[in-house]
C-alpha cells in the first residue's frame, strides 16, 4: 500500500479531532432575546425592566387585578351572584363554602407567590450583578421589597400564617412549613420601612403607578393599622395628608347616575396614591363593566346588603354604584365607567388612595381618643359624598361605627376592604351571621390552603374548617 | 520510497489498521487459517524498481499459488512501476499495481484474469477484444451500472463479480452453462451461454420480494430484510400514491405494524399524528412525544409552526402539517425505524423512533418526461343524528319543566320568539358539498452516465367542504441532480425542494355549530346576523390566513478512497417560514358586546436549520465473512424566530390589515436556537448471511443541557440468526425457504425540553407597564439530563415456499426512565414546578405480526396479500410520590399513560332520573377528587391488511385499517339547559319512575350534565374497521402507449374512507366532533413521454 491515502486519513483524523475538541464551545448558545439571569441584571436599566415586569405581573394576574376585590366582595356583604350567573365559583364564594381542591382563591395563593419569586429574585439578582448603581439597586431593591410587602399582607390576611419565603432557592423553600402571622407581619414592616427610608420623594416614573416614598407610607399606615399601633398609624397617614401638593382629595361632581363623572378613579387623579397601570383590559374596571357583567350584582339585601346601607343624599349611591334601573335589572360595580377608551385609558386600578388614609387617621385618632380629629376626618370624606357633618360630640364608640361605615362605603369594592376590616375589628360572625343566615360559618374567614400546596409540601397545615 | 525502518512500520501498520486494511489481513489471514485451509498465503512481499508487469505476476504467482492469464501481451512486458509491498493482500496489490493502468483483473477460482479495461457503452466496443471464447458484458440496474453483482456459473460452480462500472468477463464459458446474475435488492437472472454474444448488456429487475427489499438505513446505509438485524418497515411510494390527503404520513395509517397513526382531523393540511411503539414520556408536550424525523438526510420540523390556531377550532391542534410541503409524488420511500438497532445510530433523539424520507431521483438516460395528473371528489361520510325541531324542542321544555324553570321570552328565544317548525340540519348546511382536489405534478428526468437530474413540479388546489372560503393551495419544485466522476471514485448528491402554501381553507370547525337549534336563523327579517345565540356565520366574516414556505437542501459528497472505503459529507439547510394573518372584523363581533371593536393578529415565524455530517463506511469482505464500518459526526445548529403582533380596538373594518391603524399593538418575540454535536460508528459483521452482528455507539451533546451534563452515550447491539442456512434444516424441512431469529438490545435519548430551559428565563411583558418590562419565568435547575430509553426487541422472520409467504412476529419493551417532566412544586416556590429528572419508568411493551403473501402467481392473475397487526399497551412502572404530584389525576402506577379519568358512573338512578357516581373519598360532595381512571385512549391493537390482484394489465387493491378497544368522549350532552340541539342518543332519556335507561332526564341542571359527561357514560368505544382504500388500475401497453405518443400510461381509480363499521356515535371515530377523515374518490393518470 502507499502511503498518499495518508493525507486523507489524517485529515479525518485531525477532523475527528478538533470536531471533540471544540464541542463545548460549539454548544455553549447564549440567548439573544431571551434574557438569562445575568444579562437582566446587567445594568441600571435592564434591572429596572424587570422591576416594570414585576409590577405588570401583579397588574395583569388575575388576583391582583380584578378577582381578589371580586371575592371578597362575594365572601362579604357587598356582592351576589347575578341572576344570569354561569360562574359556580362566585356562588361558592357567596355561600362561604369552598373547597381546597378548586376553590377560586387558589391563585390568589400560588400569585401572590410568584409575585414574591420575582421581587426575590430582583433583591438577590441586583445584589449580585457588578453592573448596577449603588442607587439603582437600592431603588430597585425598595421597589421589590415594597411589591412583597404588599403580597405578604394580603396573603396573611387571606389565609391566615402563611410560609415566609425571601429567596429564589426552590430546594430549601419547598419545605417550608407556615410560620405564624407575627413573623409575617414583621417582614412586612422591615420591607416596608426599608422601601420607605430608601425611595425617593417622587415616583420613578410618570403618573402613580409605582411605589414612591409615599406609597411606602401610605402602606405601612395601614399596616400599623391592622397591627393596632395607632400612634404610628397616625403618623403615616397624616404624613401623606400633609403632602398636600401631591395629593388632594379628587372631586365628586354629578348629581344623578346619567351625567356624574367620577374623576377619582381616573388615571393620575390627585387622590391616588398607587394605581395599577393599564391597556389591556385586565383590570377590575374591565372585568366589572364587561365580560363578568352578568356574574355578579351588589348586594340589595334591604336589611343588611351594601346598598341598604347608602344614607339618602349620599352621592356614592349612584356614583360607585350603577343604579339597577340603569343596569338591566341589577346594580352593578360603577366606580369605573370609561373603559376601552381608545387610544389611551382614562381610569387606572386604584390600588392606594387618600380616602382610605384619612379614615385610617380617624380610627387611629378614635383610638387614641382624639374624637374631635377623629370626626373632622371623617367629614372630609362625608362631605364630598353630600352628607352632612357629624357632630364632634359623639362618643368614641359611636365614632369608631361611622369610620367602619364610611370605610364599608367609601372603599366598596376595593381590595376587599369591608372583609379585611369585618375580620380585623372582629365583627365578622356578627355580621355574617344576619347576612347570610344558615350559611356562614367562623372558620370560613380564613381562606383554605389549596389543596394541591398541601400535597406537594406535606409541612403545610390546612386552615381548620377544610378537609 | 524507501522501506520504513521499524518504527516507522509500526506507525505504518497502524495507518493501515485505520483504513482497514491490516484488519483485513487479519482477518484474512485466521481465514485462511480456520476456514479455509489454503496452502498459500493470500499475501504478497515485494519491493522493486521498475518491476515489468511480468516480474510482478510471476512474484505473485509464486507467492499465492493462483494461476495468471494475461490478456494484453504487450502492456505485459512494457510497462514499469515501482512496487514495495510488505505482507499486503492479494486483491489490494492488484489494485495498486493495475491502478494507472487500462488494464482490470478478476479473481476466478484461484486465477487472476487481467484484461484490458472495458467501456461500458456498446458504441465503444474495443475491436481488441474479441480474441477468446470468453464473454464480456455490463450489468445495469435500473439506477445505473451495478458493480458487485455475483455471476455464477452454474454447471461448474465459478463464480465472479462485476467491476465498478458494471463490467464482467468471464474467461471460459462452455455453450451449455447457465449464467446466474444476484445482488441485493434485485431479482436474479439466469442466462443461456448458448448465443450469447459479448458484450453482453444485462439489466436487473428491483425485486419484489419482501426479503430482498432494500431498506434505507442512516446515513446512507442500506440493507435487505434478509440481511437486517434491526427492526424496519418501508412503505414504498405505490402505497403514498393511494392517499389523497396533503400530508404524505398520512399514507402510513395501518400499513405497518407498531406504528399508530390517527388523524385528528380532515380539514385541508391538518397534520397526522404518528407514534411509533407508544408514548415513552410523561411529558405531555407534542414535540417530546414525535418521532425523529429526516428528510432526504436533514432533521425536518415535526410540529406545526403556526402560532395562530384555528377560528373555531375546538379539537385538534395541530391544523397545519409542516409535512405538507413534501409532495407525496416526490417520495421515493419512507423507512420507519423501531427498534434500538436501527435508531441508536440517531442516539439521543431516537427516543420515539425515526421516520426517514427519500425522495425520488433521476435516473439517466435520454430525457423523459412524467406526469401525474390526479383529481379527488371529497365528502363529509358520516353525520351526528341530531334531534328534529319537534323533538328538540319538546326536551327543552320537559327539562324547563322538571328542573321548574319559568319560559320566558329572554331565556327561551327558541320557544317563545323563533319559528315551532322550521328546520334545517346544520351540518349538511355547513360542511355538506363536494370538495374538489386537484393535483398536477410534472417532472422531467434523465441525464448521462455522470450526471442524472430530476426536475419536477406539482400544483395542488384542495377546497374545503364548507359552503365558502378558499382551501389550501400548494406550489412545490424540486431539482435533484446525481453526479459521478468517471471512475466512480467522487459522487455528488444535490437535492433542493421548495415549496409554497396559502391555507384560508380553515375557519371554522364543526365541533362549533353542529349542535345550532334547528329552529335557529342565521339572519334576522332586516338581513343582520342573528346574535341570540353565537353565531356560526361570523366566523365566515373573519380571515384566517396561513401561508408557509420551505426550503429543503441537501448536498453528499462522496468520495471513494479505497474500492471499499468511502468517505462522505452531507450538508443540509432547511428554512421554514410561516405567516399567519388572522382579521377579526367588528361586523363578527355580537355587537352587544362591550363597545365591539375589530382586531387583528399577525404572525411571523421562522426556523433555520443547518446540518454538517461527515462520515466514512468501509466495507470488508473475505472468505465467507463481511465486516462494515460507518463512522461519522453531527453537527446541527437550528434557529428560530416567532414574531407575534396583536393588533386591537380597530374602528374601521377597512383597516384591519394596516397596524397602524390599531388602538393599540402588542408584540411578543421570542427566539430560540438548539445546537447538537456527535460522534457516532456503527460496525457489523456477517458470516456467510448467516449470522449478522451490528454494534452501534454514539455520543451526543445537546445545548439544551446545561455544560455539565451536556454530553450522554447510546449504543446498541444487534444479532440475528438465519437458521435456514442450516444444511439440515435445508434437507428436512424445504418448505421453509427463510428464518431468521433476530434481536437487539440498546439505549436512546430524548432532550425535547425546549431551548435555554436550563436558564432561568427572563421573558418580555406582553404588553406595557408603561414600558415593556421582563419577569422570570423559571427556577434555576442546570441538572438535569437526558431521557433514557432502553430498548429491547425480539422477532422471528419466517419464509415459506420460496418466500412467497413471509411471516414476522416481534416482540418488544421499551423502558423510558430518566424522565424529564416538569416536576410538580408547591407554589410558595414562585413557580408551579421546575424542569428535573424523575426516576418514573414508563414501559411500552407488545407484540408486532406482519404477514406478506403471494397466494396466487399466475402469468396473468396475481393476488398478493400484506397485513399487520399490533397488539401494544403502555404502562408507569415508577412514579415516586405520584400522589403528591400534579400528575396524580394524569397518570396510575401499574396502568397506561392514556388514562381517560372521570368519574365512576353508576348509572341512571330508575327512582328520580338523576346521574348517579361514586363518592371516592366519601366526603359527601361530588367534585374532581372523585375522579377515577375509567380506561386508556390507547387501542389494545391495531393493524391493516391489504388484499392486491392483478390480471393482466389490471390492478385492484383492497385495504381495510383498523383499530380495537379504546375510550373517546363523543359529544358533549346538555339535556336541556342551554339553547343547543341534541344527539338524538337522548331521546332515551329517564322519563317516568321506575323507567331503567342509561340516559339522564331532560333538565337544566348543570351539575347533572356535568357528573353525566365527566364519566365513563360519556365515553364511546371507537373503535373501528374501516375500508380505507380501493383503487383499480390500468396499466397500458408500451404499445398502446405508443399509439397515442406516449411511453407509459397508467390510469386509476381511488376511493378512500369508503366504509367505516363504529359504534362511536361522534362524526368519526378517529377525529370525534371535529371535521372527520373525508370519503374521497380519485380519478388519476400517470404518463410517460
Amino acid at each position: 500500500m502507499r502511503l498518499n491515502k495518508l493525507p486523507y486519513t489524517l485529515a479525518l483524523l485531525i477532523g475527528l479531532t478538533s470536531l471533540s475538541t471544540s464541542c463545548k464551545k460549539l454548544l455553549d448558545v447564549e440567548p439573544e432575546l431571551i434574557k438569562t439571569s445575568k444579562q437582566a441584571f446587567s445594568n441600571d436599566r435592564s434591572a429596572d425592566s424587570v422591576v416594570v415586569g414585576m409590577y405588570f405581573k401583579m397588574a395583569n394576574s388575575y388576583a391582583y387585578s380584578m378577582e381578589m376585590p371580586f371575592s371578597m366582595g362575594f365572601s362579604s356583604d357587598e356582592l351576589k351572584p347575578g341572576k344570569d350567573s354561569f360562574s359556580l365559583g362566585y356562588t361558592y364564594m357567596f355561600k362561604n363554602n369552598l373547597d381546597p381542591a378548586d376553590a377560586m382563591t387558589n391563585s390568589f395563593w400560588t400569585e401572590s407567590y410568584n409575585l414574591i419569586f420575582i421581587a426575590n429574585a430582583i433583591i438577590e439578582g441586583v445584589a449580585a450583578s457588578p453592573g448596577i448603581s449603588d442607587a439603582g439597586k437600592l431603588k430597585c431593591t425598595a421597589e421589590a421589597r415594597f411589591i412583597r410587602a404588599f403580597a405578604y399582607f394580603y396573603l396573611v390576611n387571606l389565609f391566615g400564617d402563611v410560609p415566609l419565603v425571601t429567596n429564589t432557592d426552590y430546594k430549601k423553600s419547598a419545605l417550608f412549613p407556615r410560620q405564624s402571622s407575627t413573623l409575617v407581619y414583621q417582614q412586612i414592616l422591615e420591607d416596608l420601612l426599608m422601601a420607605e427610608a430608601s425611595l425617593t420623594d417622587n415616583y420613578p416614573t410618570e403618573g402613580r403607578v409605582r411605589a414612591n416614598k409615599w406609597t411606602a407610607k401610605a402602606m405601612l399606615a395601614r399596616v400599623y393599622l391592622y397591627l393596632k399601633d395607632w400612634e404610628k398609624a397616625e403618623l403615616r397617614s397624616s404624613e401623606v395628608i400633609a403632602n398636600a401638593q401631591k395629593y388632594r382629595l379628587g372631586e365628586m361632581t354629578g348629581t344623578n347616575a346619567a351625567d356624574a363623572v367620577m374623576n377619582i378613579f381616573y388615571a393620575n387623579s390627585e387622590e391616588a396614591i398607587f394605581q395599577f397601570w393599564n391597556n389591556t383590559g385586565t383590570s377590575l374596571g374591565y372585568s366589572a363593566l364587561t365580560e363578568y357583567y352578568n356574574n355578579y350584582a351588589v348586594n340589595d339585601d334591604p336589611e343588611y346588603g351594601l346598598l341598604a346601607a347608602f344614607e339618602p343624599g349620599d352621592k356614592r349611591a349612584f356614583n360607585y354604584v350603577m343604579p339597577a334601573t340603569a343596569a338591566g335589572g341589577e346594580s352593578r360595580i360603577y366606580k369605573y365607567r370609561l373603559i376601552n377608551e381608545s387610544p389611551d385609558y382614562k381610569e387606572f386600578t386604584m390600588v392606594l388612595r387618600l380616602a382610605e388614609q384619612y379614615l385610617i387617621r380617624a380610627e387611629a385618632r378614635a383610638m387614641r381618643d382624639q374624637v374631635g380629629t377623629a370626626v373632622e376626618d371623617l367629614n372630609k370624606i362625608r362631605n364630598r359624598a353630600g352628607l352632612n357633618d357629624l357632630a364632634a360630640s359623639m362618643t368614641r364608640e359611636e365614632t369608631l361605627i361611622h369610620v367602619e361605615k364610611e370605610r364599608r362605603l367609601e372603599l366598596c369594592f376595593e381590595w376587599g376592604d369591608r372583609w379585611l376590616n369585618l375580620k380585623r375589628l372582629g365583627h365578622l360572625d356578627q355580621v355574617m351571621n344576619l347576612a347570610k343566615p344558615g350559611l356562614w360559618t367562623s372558620t370560613a374567614a380564613f381562606y383554605p390552603v389549596p389543596r394541591t400546596e398541601i400535597l406537594l409540601n406535606t409541612n403545610l397545615k390546612q386552615n381548620p374548617g377544610y378537609n | 520510497m524507501t522501506k520504513p525502518n521499524q518504527t516507522d512500520q509500526h506507525l505504518f501498520n497502524f495507518l493501515k489498521l485505520l483504513h482497514g486494511a491490516n484488519l483485513r489481513l487479519i482477518l484474512t489471514i485466521a481465514c485462511l487459517a480456520g476456514v479455509c485451509s489454503s496452502g498459500f498465503a493470500q499475501q504478497v512481499t515485494l519491493v522493486q524498481k521498475n518491476a515489468t508487469l511480468k516480474q510482478i505476476f510471476t512474484a505473485i504467482q509464486k507467492q499465492t499459488g493462483y494461476d495468471v492469464v494475461f490478456s494484453s501481451n504487450d502492456l505485459y512486458r512494457s510497462e514499469k512501476i515501482n512496487v514495495d509491498f510488505v505482507n499486503v493482500g492479494l486483491e489490494a496489490v492488484l489494485q495498486q499495481v493495475l491502478k494507472d493502468l487500462p488494464l482490470t483483473y478478476v479473481l476466478e477460482n484461484k486465477t487472476i484474469i487481467v484484461q484490458k479495461k472495458k467501456k461500458v457503452k456498446e458504441q465503444d466496443k474495443d475491436p481488441d477484444f474479441t480474441n477468446n471464447d470468453g464473454l464480456t458484458g455490463t450489468i445495469k440496474g435500473e439506477n445505473g451500472p451495478l458493480s458487485g453483482v455475483s455471476v455464477v456459473l452454474k454447471k461448474t460452480g465459478k463464480a465472479y463479480r462485476s467491476a465498478e462500472d458494471g463490467s464482467f468477463y468471464i474467461a471460459a464459458l462452455a455453450d451449455d452453462e447457465v449464467l446466474m446474475f444476484s445482488y441485493i435488492g434485485y431479482e436474479k437472472l439466469e442466462l443461456r451461454a448458448k448465443g450469447l454474444v459479448s458484450p453482453v448488456s444485462v439489466r436487473l429487475k428491483q425485486v419484489s420480494s419482501v426479503l430482498e427489499e432494500v431498506h434505507v438505513l442512516a446515513y446512507g446505509e442500506k440493507t435487505s430484510k434478509r440481511n437486517s438485524t434491526g427492526s424496519t418497515v418501508g412503505i414504498s411510494s405505490a402505497i403514498l400514491e393511494k392517499s389523497t390527503m396533503a400530508d404524505p404520513l398520512a399514507a402510513l395509517q395501518g400499513r405497518a405494524a407498531g406504528v399508530l397513526v390517527t388523524m385528528n382531523s380532515g380539514l385541508p393540511g391538518a397534520q397526522v399524528k404518528i407514534q411509533i411503539r407508544g408514548v415513552n414520556t410523561l411529558n405531555l408536550d407534542g414535540r417530546a412525544r414525535n418521532p425523529l424525523y429526516i428528510v432526504d438526510g436533514v432533521p425536518f420540523v415535526s410540529s406545526s409552526m403556526a402560532t395562530l390556531s384555528n377560528i373555531g377550532q375546538t379539537y385538534g391542534s395541530s391544523f397545519d402539517s409542516p409535512f405538507k410541503s413534501i409532495d407525496p409524488a416526490s417520495i421515493a420511500n419512507i423507512e420507519i425505524l423501531k427498534d434500538a438497532d436501527a435508531t441508536a445510530i440517531y442516539g439521543a433523539r431516537a427516543a420515539n423512533g425515526v421516520v426517514l424520507i427519500t425522495t425520488k431521483r433521476g435516473k439517466g438516460g435520454k430525457l423523459s418526461v412524467n406526469a401525474d395528473i390526479v383529481h379527488t371528489l371529497a365528502k363529509v361520510p358520516n353525520f351526528v343524528d341530531m334531534m328534529n325541531t319537534e323533538e328538540y324542542l319538546n326536551m327543552r321544555r320537559q327539562a324547563a319543566l322538571n328542573s321548574g324553570v319559568e319560559i320566558t321570552e329572554s331565556s327561551y328565544p327558541d320557544l317563545t320568539k323563533w319559528s315551532q317548525t322550521k328546520y334545517t340540519n346544520w351540518q349538511k348546511a355547513f360542511f355538506g358539498k363536494t370538495a374538489s382536489t386537484s393535483n398536477a405534478e410534472l417532472n422531467l428526468s434523465g441525464g448521462t452516465d455522470q450526471i442524472r437530474f430530476m426536475l419536477g413540479g406539482g400544483y395542488r388546489d384542495e377546497k374545503t367542504v364548507y359552503n365558502y372560503k378558499d382551501g389550501l393551495k400548494i406550489a412545490n419544485g424540486r431539482l435533484n441532480l446525481d453526479y459521478n466522476s468517471k471512475d466512480q471514485k467522487l459522487t455528488a448528491a444535490m437535492s433542493l425542494n421548495y415549496a409554497s402554501d396559502r391555507n384560508s381553507a380553515i375557519a371554522l370547525d364543526p365541533g362549533s355549530f353542529y349542535n345550532l337549534p334547528p329552529n335557529f336563523s342565521l339572519y334576522n327579517e332586516d338581513g343582520s346576523l342573528n346574535w341570540t345565540i353565537n353565531n356560526p356565520m361570523a366566523a365566515s366574516l373573519k380571515t384566517m390566513m396561513t401561508k408557509s414556505k420551505n426550503f429543503n437542501s441537501n448536498l453528499l459528497i462522496g468520495y471513494k478512497v479505497l474500492p471499499d472505503l468511502n468517505i462522505k459529507a452531507s450538508l443540509g439547510y432547511n428554512d421554514i417560514q410561516v405567516d399567519q394573518t388572522m382579521l377579526n372584523p367588528i361586523a363578527s363581533i355580537n355587537p352587544s358586546s362591550y363597545n365591539p371593536m375589530g382586531n387583528a393578529s399577525f404572525v411571523n415565524n421562522e426556523n433555520k436549520s443547518f446540518t454538517f455530517e461527515p462520515h466514512a463506511d468501509y466495507v470488508f469482505r473475505t472468505g465467507k465473512s463481511t465486516f462494515n464500518a460507518l463512522i461519522g459526526g453531527t453537527y446541527i445548529d437550528n434557529k428560530s424566530d416567532n414574531l407575534l403582533l396583536s393588533a386591537f380596538r380597530f374602528d374601521d373594518d377597512t383597516k384591519l390589515h394596516d397596524i397602524s391603524a390599531a388602538g393599540a399593538v402588542d408584540t411578543s418575540q421570542t427566539q430560540n436556537q438548539y445546537r447538537f454535536l456527535s460522534a457516532f460508528t456503527r460496525v457489523g459483521y456477517n458470516y456467510n448471511s448467516e449470522y449478522i452482528l451490528n454494534f452501534t455507539l454514539r455520543r451526543d451533546g445537546s445545548s439544551r443541557f446545561a455544560p455539565a451534563s451536556r454530553f450522554g452515550n447510546f449504543y446498541s447491539i444487534g444479532a440475528a440468526w438465519i437458521f435456514t442456512q442450516q444444511p439440515w434444516l435445508k434437507d428436512n424441512f424445504s418448505f421453509l425457504s427463510f428464518g431468521k431469529l433476530r434481536g437487539s438490545y440498546g439505549l436512546t435519548g430524548n432532550d425535547n425540553v425546549g431551548d435555554f430551559a436550563y436558564y432561568v428565563n427572563y421573558m418580555k411583558t406582553y404588553s406595557k407597564y408603561q414600558n415593556v418590562g421582563l419577569y422570570p419565568t423559571n427556577l434555576f435547575n442546570p441538572g438535569y439530563q437526558w431521557e433514557k430509553n432502553r430498548k429491547m426487541e425480539l422477532a422471528l422472520e419466517l419464509g415459506f415456499m420460496e418466500d412467497q409467504l413471509n411471516f414476522t412476529v416481534n416482540y418488544y419493551r421499551n423502558r423510558s426512565g430518566n424522565q424529564l417532566v416538569s416536576y410538580p412544586l408547591p407554589g410558595q416556590t414562585g413557580q408551579s414546578s421546575v424542569v428535573e429528572n424523575l426516576d418514573a419508568l414508563v414501559q411500552n411493551s407488545g407484540w408486532e405480526f406482519t404477514l406478506n403473501a403471494t397466494v396466487l402467481n399466475k402469468t396473468d392473475f396475481k393476488w398478493k396479500l400484506d397485513a399487520n397487526l399490533t397488539f401494544a399497551g403502555n404502562k408507569l412502572l415508577e412514579f415516586p410520590n405520584l400522589a403528591s404530584s400534579s400528575y396524580s389525576n394524569t397518570y396510575e402506577i401499574g396502568k397506561s399513560l392514556n388514562l381517560q379519568w372521570g368519574f365512576d358512573y353508576l348509572g341512571i338512578n330508575p327512582e328520580n332520573g338523576k346521574v348517579m357516581v361514586r363518592d371516592i373519598d366519601g366526603n359527601g360532595t361530588i367534585n374532581t377528587d372523585d375522579f377515577i381512571a375509567l380506561g386508556s385512549s390507547l387501542p389494545s391493537f391495531y393493524g391493516g391488511f391489504n388484499n392486491s390482484f392483478s390480471y393482466k394489465r389490471f390492478e385492484l387493491g383492497v385495504f381495510f385499517s383498523f383499530k380495537k378497544g379504546s375510550l373517546g368522549s363523543a359529544v358533549f350532552l346538555d339535556p336541556g339547559s342551554a339553547i343547543n340541539n341534541q344527539p338524538r342518543l337522548l331521546l332515551n332519556r329517564w322519563q317516568v319512575p321506575g323507567q331503567v335507561t342509561d340516559m339522564l332526564a331532560y333538565t337544566t341542571d348543570r351539575t347533572e350534565s356535568y357528573y353525566f359527561n365527566s364519566s365513563r357514560a360519556a365515553l364511546y368505544d371507537n373503535s373501528y374497521i374501516r375500508l380505507s382504500n380501493v383503487s383499480l388500475s390500468y396499466d397500458f401497453s408500451k404499445k398502446q402507449a405508443g399509439t397515442i405518443g406516449m411511453k407509459n400510461l397508467h390510469l386509476y381509480v381511488l376511493a378512500n374512507n369508503l366504509l367505516t363499521i363504529s359504534k362511536y356515535p361522534g362524526l368519526d371515530p378517529e377525529s370525534g366532533i371535529s371535521m372527520p377523515l373525508l370519503r374521497t374518490l380519485t380519478l388519476g393518470l400517470k404518463t410517460t413521454f
